[in-house]
């Protein structure tokens, strides 16, 4: 195991969790947005959808030339790649809440804010977390591709090795990958359980 | 715990018409409900009997006309205050999935920031009233529970901050016949003991004549007619009404009935005499004439049972 490994998951996991923050902050508002307003709901999703027909690599060249090489392009681009799950899944989730609940929930007299909070988010939360977790594993793996512009992380022994011809470090770099995206998968499901039994067994 | 008595509910030419609609849904409709009257809403799908009823609670804005609350029109009201005094109950339910029996019941007390012991105590008397064991339904989830007790929670949630009004939308209509017989027992009981003015929905013509004090009939958008059943029964104002009672084929199963089939034990009191075989059609006019009670004679002119109005509209509804 290569000396600064650990250092390396810390910077790969660092460009994945803070692409990842960046994407929920964009994309949960937006699917909102899109559930509500139908007429906008084309546009939104068109626009979300921009992260995953344009190729990470052809983002990452359009965003050199602004922000030059470094960690903050790479998390941009990554952002752009996790946006579209989530904004998809909570477009989904909201819209998928029966019409007589949040019809209900008028009629008892709750505020617009009291609906959005109480009920709509608990509702939708388990379709916006798997969202959530499909987001992470691809922004995980593509985290890899950071090394490129200079933003480090894991994927930095994979061009070494692949430039070194050291099979050992290149190894390193691909299963170390594969292993976080698992986990990452792993800990999601776990969450999504967790959610699940928490809120059938609230005695 | 003592209820505010049923507050009153005047329509005025209350007319909606929805956004891209050529025709309105609700079309000068004014009538009053007096306070704790059981008023039922009465017509064909699509006839605007929902959207009439949730002019009551300003989820339908009227674009014509008021709907008055309490006296006060509720145009003037904050809507959602107006709903906080107001139980609402769906047919499809709505409850919260995501929240236990007693979570759903308490929603409109929360809102109202009511104490948690109050709460507590207010969650195990409904769940009470509307025949659920609170130590074994208040921690359940909705999707625990059979249709019928969902509609139970769905009335008692509605009921939860003693509501002065109770708008009930087709809430039986997805239950077997005799969950629903039940609960439509249940709910004129507690009607008429919390005093709560309720205007109740169906398209269901047996459910009308069995709850109703009042019945309106609405027909595309317009009010027939509103009167006591036992008046919509023996004299409809339009053929729109006869059609109405003909296609449920109440009137048939009136007078294919005869006082046997549906008395009751002896009771006294004043009231005519009828023999034991006459039609129930035929008695019906002994109620239009004022008569509370009615006796049932035998051939020997021997008294073997009383009938109410309400004993006649039971006998019909159950066949
Ligand atoms: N949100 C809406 N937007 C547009 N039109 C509507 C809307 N809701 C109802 N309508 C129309 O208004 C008319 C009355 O509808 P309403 O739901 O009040 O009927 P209803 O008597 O309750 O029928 P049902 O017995 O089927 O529930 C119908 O023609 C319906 O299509
Ligand atoms: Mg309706």
């Amino acid at each position: 195991m290569p000396p600064d490994f650990w250092a390396h998951v810390r910077v790969h996991l660092g460009l994945a969790g803070a692409a990842l923050a960046i994407a929920l902050v964009v994309a949960v508002p937006a699917g909102l947005f899109s559930a509500k307003r139908a007429a906008a709901r084309p546009l939104v999703l068109g626009l979300v959808n921009v992260g995953r027909v344009v190729p990470s690599l052809a983002v990452l060249t359009l965003l050199l030339p602004v922000w030059g090489v470094g960690a903050k392009t790479a998390i941009a681009a990554l952002a752009l790649l996790a946006i579209p799950p989530i904004a998809i899944n909570t477009d989904v989730a909201i819209r998928n809440i029966p019409m007589a609940v949040t019809d209900a929930a008028r009629g008892l007299g709750m505020l617009p804010r009291q609906i959005l909070w109480r009920i709509e988010a608990p509702l939708a939360f388990p379709i916006v977390l798997a969202g959530t977790r499909t987001a992470a594993v691809e922004v995980i793996a593509s985290a890899t591709l950071a090394t490129f512009i200079g933003g480090g992380g894991l994927g930095e022994y994979i061009t070494t090795g692949l430039q070194a011809n050291d099979t050992h470090l290149l190894l390193v770099g691909v299963t170390a990958v594969a292993l976080l995206a698992i986990a990452s998968e792993l800990a999601f499901t776990a969450l999504l359980q967790f959610a699940g039994t928490k809120q059938r067994s609230r005695a | 715990m003592n209820s505010p008595a049923g507050a009153p509910v005047r329509f005025e030419r209350v007319s909606v018409r929805y956004s891209g609609s050529q025709t309105e849904a609700v079309d000068a409709v004014a009538f009053d409900v007096r306070p704790g009257e059981f008023v039922v809403l009465l017509g064909p799908s699509g006839c605007g009997k929902s959207t009439l009823l949730r002019t009551v609670n300003r989820l339908v804005v009227p674009n014509a006309g008021r709907v008055l609350v309490g006296d006060k029109d509720t145009a003037t009201l904050d809507a959602v205050q107006l709903r906080r005094r107001i139980g609402y109950v769906i047919q499809a339910v709505g409850l919260f999935s995501h929240m236990t029996v007693a979570q759903n019941v308490a929603v409109v007390p929360s809102l109202l920031h009511w104490d948690r012991a109050r709460i507590d105590a207010r969650i195990d008397e409904l769940l009470h009233m509307v025949r659920l064991d609170p130590a074994r339904y208040r921690d359940r989830f909705p999707k625990e529970l059979s249709g019928g007790e969902q509609q139970r929670v769905g009335v008692a949630r509605a009921l939860a901050a003693e509501p002065e009004i109770l708008l009930m939308d087709e809430p039986f209509a997805a239950v077997d016949a005799i969950v629903r017989h039940a609960l439509q027992d249940e709910i004129a009981e507690i009607a008429r003991r919390l005093g709560t003015t309720v205007l109740f929905v169906t398209h269901d013509v047996d459910e009308a004549l069995r709850l109703a004090a009042r019945i309106a009939i609405l027909e595309r958008g317009r009010l027939v007619q509103y009167d006591a059943p036992l008046r919509i029964l023996t004299a409809p104002a339009a053929p729109f009404v006869e059609s109405l009672l003909d296609t449920h084929d109440v009137v048939r199963r009136l007078s294919l009935k005869c006082a046997r089939d549906a008395m009751q034990p002896p009771r006294d009191g004043a009231g005519p005499d009828v023999r034991e075989d006459v039609s129930l059609r035929e008695i019906l006019n002994d109620f239009l004439r004022g008569a509370a009670t009615v006796h049932v004679l035998d051939g020997n002119a021997r008294r073997i049972g009383s009938l109410s109005f309400g004993d006649v509209v039971a006998a019909v509804a159950s066949s």
